[in-house]
């Protein structure tokens, strides 16, 4: 019989054993940031593709050679850590424009030949027939770099496998995600992020037989009888650590639910497999979970965020940002009026540095406070 | 009865804006006579801007960077760069720049967002920006305009239209961007009840033409050792191309200015007497010192050759044969505007920068960085970089282009002082 996986411990060191076996096979590793990146061109041509983070950086200097005061610690952490060389087993960087800190890391990443191959995916902010036919375009000329590059042919027959392996990630996690949401939730909300952080750690197919595995465990399980604290939503841009939802969880609530980049943003909603599957990726992407780098998606954002309110019985969202995002920033202040017009949902914003682990006192008061102020079966107002 | 909307701003223009006006037509300000041009433009496009709000004689389109004004002029609609009312405002009053972020802050815009934006919000929440039929808006240059427009949308009851603004500069990303101007002049037409008359759009894209091949020849005089105009006529020429081209009035300053500065040349004329440094003035202005430039050509003999990320004024003439032809060269336009330009890698802009130094005879460059631009800090530092291996002088700093309490006029101009003097000597 296997021993059980600590998915937690993917969360970890970006070198896993499971990454440094593929290199040692002679196979590419390309690196990425964002849920709009497509994964499954990487897979088809043969390279691993590997969500970069900070994680395991001890400081930023030689990133703070090339950003402003402005620019955010996971992007100044991981830029550290790939002008150092820590990340020299990559062959490439693939990046799409999901906010100007990753765009510019890309610039300094290219500059400085980091690693041969690097290509830009221009990701349009807009979800529209040109938008879609421009995308699929992007996804072909990206395509055929990757296949003069590394010297491959991605057919499309294993594309179509590609899609199928990532959307059997995606149902995989959804199935995860389903667990924790029960009430009483089977399992934690940390170890879903720890699940879907692992997803993005080390190959899909080896991934997905580990997940079903775990799945397998957690099903069996009785559902626990107590009822736990607060249900909880949790949101936000860049939270690729686990060990923060463990700390809120451990002050007696529950994350039932979330909408991070991190977490149900890269495996909400399957690529269609029915249709080619350049289409059926590019669709995706611009249609999937909308983050507020889409510029005329903060209806569809906001409808999302309430239906799961409901839908999970949330009685309190957090939302995090990390400070100097932007985009999260806007988004935070539209979403406060919004709750407080239209929902009377409780929020709590918490403004988070990189990584988090400096901030555990004051994340674990303010959060104290919060669930204070929660009352399970209360009028929903803060 | 609430008051009207831009009070303020209408008290301004009478009470500073106008006699401001009366002392550069007298020459009472120095190169008054040659920067009264831009700044009547400036005034009469308020007072078209208030009267359009009034008596709603004609639509009024608030546009953002991305697009130039051609295609509003052509559909009789007035066009408004929401960008340049806090540039506007603050080269005059740098305290009303601080009351609007103060109040954007208050109400919750993160402090980090570019101070543009945070300007153009708390002004909203002044009732201090048009109140607009309708806003269109891209989706460059930068995450803080992006969040910053859906956050403006909020605020406003109007409809907004949105064009997704492409990464590169190729053929297919201007064909790209022309399809998604093509889209908004079925917004316009749907917003204005007309239809769009390809004729005019010729007529107002070739009075456009005629603008920017004058800018083109101002850029070959301004060449010209020594310069033959002061830096601040370059500013403000600027921003009155970024806001009124495709107008009459734009062409016949510039030809002012064209002639002015032949004329200079002709006689071996300078703007700066013993001229001893030029200076590529790239990134942003220190809108808030308006007396900056007179003060680096009086104490260093500095002349600024251009001003911003003026670019796109070295643009190609727009190609007036068929309406596609036109979209297209608008959308190459629109993407080069300004600020817009920042939404290119690093290594395009830097092609243009050493295009544009080279160019202009520089032999130093001074680089403004403003403290909440995410993408002005990475490139800055790729650019110091080659700067360095092509020993080229550059003096960087941070500071914030709009808010003068991030950094004071004062410790900006040590700052310059401490390069003209050690650096550059």
């Amino acid at each position: 019989m296997e021993e059980a996986v600590d998915f937690r411990l993917f969360a970890g060191p970006i070198e896993n054993h499971y990454v440094r076996e593929w290199k040692a096979s002679g196979r590419p590793v390309v690196g990425f940031f964002c849920a709009h990146v497509p994964e499954e061109l990487l897979w088809a041509a043969g390279i691993l593709p590997l969500r970069l983070r900070g994680t395991g950086s001890e400081n930023t200097s030689h990133a703070d050679q090339h950003l402003g005061p402005f620019n955010c610690r996971f992007v100044r952490h991981t830029l550290s850590r790939l002008l150092k060389g820590d990340l020299g087993f990559l062959d490439g960087l693939l990046v799409t424009n999901s906010c100007d800190h990753i765009r510019r890391l890309f610039d300094i990443f290219a500059a400085k030949e980091v690693a041969p191959f690097n290509h830009y995916l221009d990701v349009p902010h807009l979800n529209s027939e040109e938008s879609f036919g421009r995308l699929t375009g992007q996804l072909r000329e990206l395509q055929a770099e990757l296949e003069s590059f590394f010297g491959v042919n991605i057919s499309r027959d294993a594309l179509s496998e590609a899609v199928k392996l990532h959307n059997r990630t995606r149902v995989l996690l959804g199935r995860a995600s389903a667990l924790r949401a029960e009430d009483p939730p089977r399992c934690t909300g940390s170890e879903v992020l720890a699940l879907s952080v692992a997803s993005a750690s080390l190959p899909k197919d080896r991934f997905n037989q580990l997940l079903e595995r775990r799945l397998a465990e957690i099903e069996r399980t009785d559902p626990p009888s107590a009822s736990p604290g607060p249900r909880l939503l949790m949101l936000g841009g860049t939270l690729d650590e686990p060990g923060y939802l463990e700390q809120i969880e451990s002050m007696g609530a529950s994350v039932v639910a979330d909408q991070l980049c991190w977490g149900s943003k890269s495996f909400a909603d399957l690529a269609d497999e029915e249709v080619d599957p350049i289409d059926a990726i590019a669709r995706r992407i611009l249609e999937h979970m909308p983050c507020p780098r889409m510029l005329d998606q903060y209806p569809q954002r906001l409808a999302n965020l309430l239906q799961a309110v409901k839908r999970h019985r949330v009685d309190g969202i957090i939302c995090e940002r990390l400070k100097f995002c932007d985009l999260w920033g806007g988004e935070i202040e539209m979403l406060r009026q919004s709750l407080r017009q239209e929902a009377g949902v409780p929020l709590l914003v918490l403004e988070r540095d990189y990584p988090s682990i400096g901030g555990v006192g004051q994340l674990r008061t303010r959060v104290q406070a919060f669930l204070e102020t929660l009352t399970r079966e209360g009028p929903r107002t803060q | 009865m609430s008051a009207p909307p831009m009070t303020f701003m209408r008290e301004k223009i009478e009470t500073q804006y106008k006699p401001i006006l009366e002392m550069l037509r007298a020459d009472l300000i120095p190169h008054g006579r040659l920067i009264a041009g831009g700044l009547e433009l400036s005034i009469a496009h308020y007072e078209e801007t208030f009267r359009a709000m009034d008596e709603r004689h004609k639509k009024l389109g608030w546009y953002s960077f991305c697009l130039t004004p051609e295609l509003f002029l052509a559909m009789d609609i007035l066009p408004f760069l929401g960008e340049s009312h806090p540039v506007t405002v603050t080269r005059a009053a740098p305290e009303v720049c601080w009351e609007y972020v103060d109040a954007a802050e208050a109400a919750g815009a993160p402090s980090e967002l570019c101070a543009l934006d945070k300007f153009i919000y708390g002004a909203m929440l002044k009732n201090e920006m048009p109140r607009a039929d309708f806003i269109v808006t891209g989706s460059a240059p930068c995450d803080s305009s992006r969040i910053g427009y859906q956050m403006f949308e909020q605020l406003v009851d109007c409809p907004v239209f949105r064009l997704d603004a492409p990464v590169e500069d190729s053929r297919e990303a201007h064909l790209y961007y022309a399809g998604e101007i093509r889209k908004l002049i079925g917004f316009l037409e749907e917003q204005t009840g007309t239809r769009l008359d390809a004729d005019r759009l010729r007529e107002v894209c070739e009075e456009s033409n005629r603008a920017t091949e004058t800018f083109l020849e101002l850029f070959e005089l301004r060449r010209a050792r020594p310069c033959p105009q002061a830096s601040a006529v370059t500013a403000g020429a600027y921003l009155a191309m970024v806001t009124q081209l495709g107008t009459p009035e734009l062409t016949r300053y510039l030809e002012f200015l064209r002639d002015d500065a032949a004329r200079a040349v002709a006689e071996g004329r300078g703007a700066v007497a013993e001229e001893r440094h030029r200076v590529f003035w790239y990134c942003v202005p220190v809108t808030f010192d308006l007396g900056l430039h007179d003060w680096l050509e009086a104490n260093f003999k500095v002349v600024v050759l251009m001003d911003q990320l003026g670019s796109f004024c070295r643009e190609d003439p727009i190609d007036t044969t068929s309406l596609d032809t036109m979209l297209v060269d608008l959308a190459r336009r629109g993407l080069e505007t300004t600020m817009s330009r920042l939404r290119v890698t690093a290594g395009r802009m830097k092609e243009q920068f050493f295009r544009d130094y080279k160019d202009l005879r520089a032999d130093c460059v001074v680089f403004p960085a403003p403290a909440g631009c995410k993408h002005a800090w990475a490139w800055l530092s790729l650019l110091k970089e080659t700067c360095r291996e092509r020993e080229i002088p550059i003096c960087s700093f941070d500071l914030d282009w709009l808010d003068s309490r991030v950094r004071s006029v004062e410790s900006i101009r040590e700052t310059l002082e401490e390069f003209f003097t050690t650096v550059m000597e």
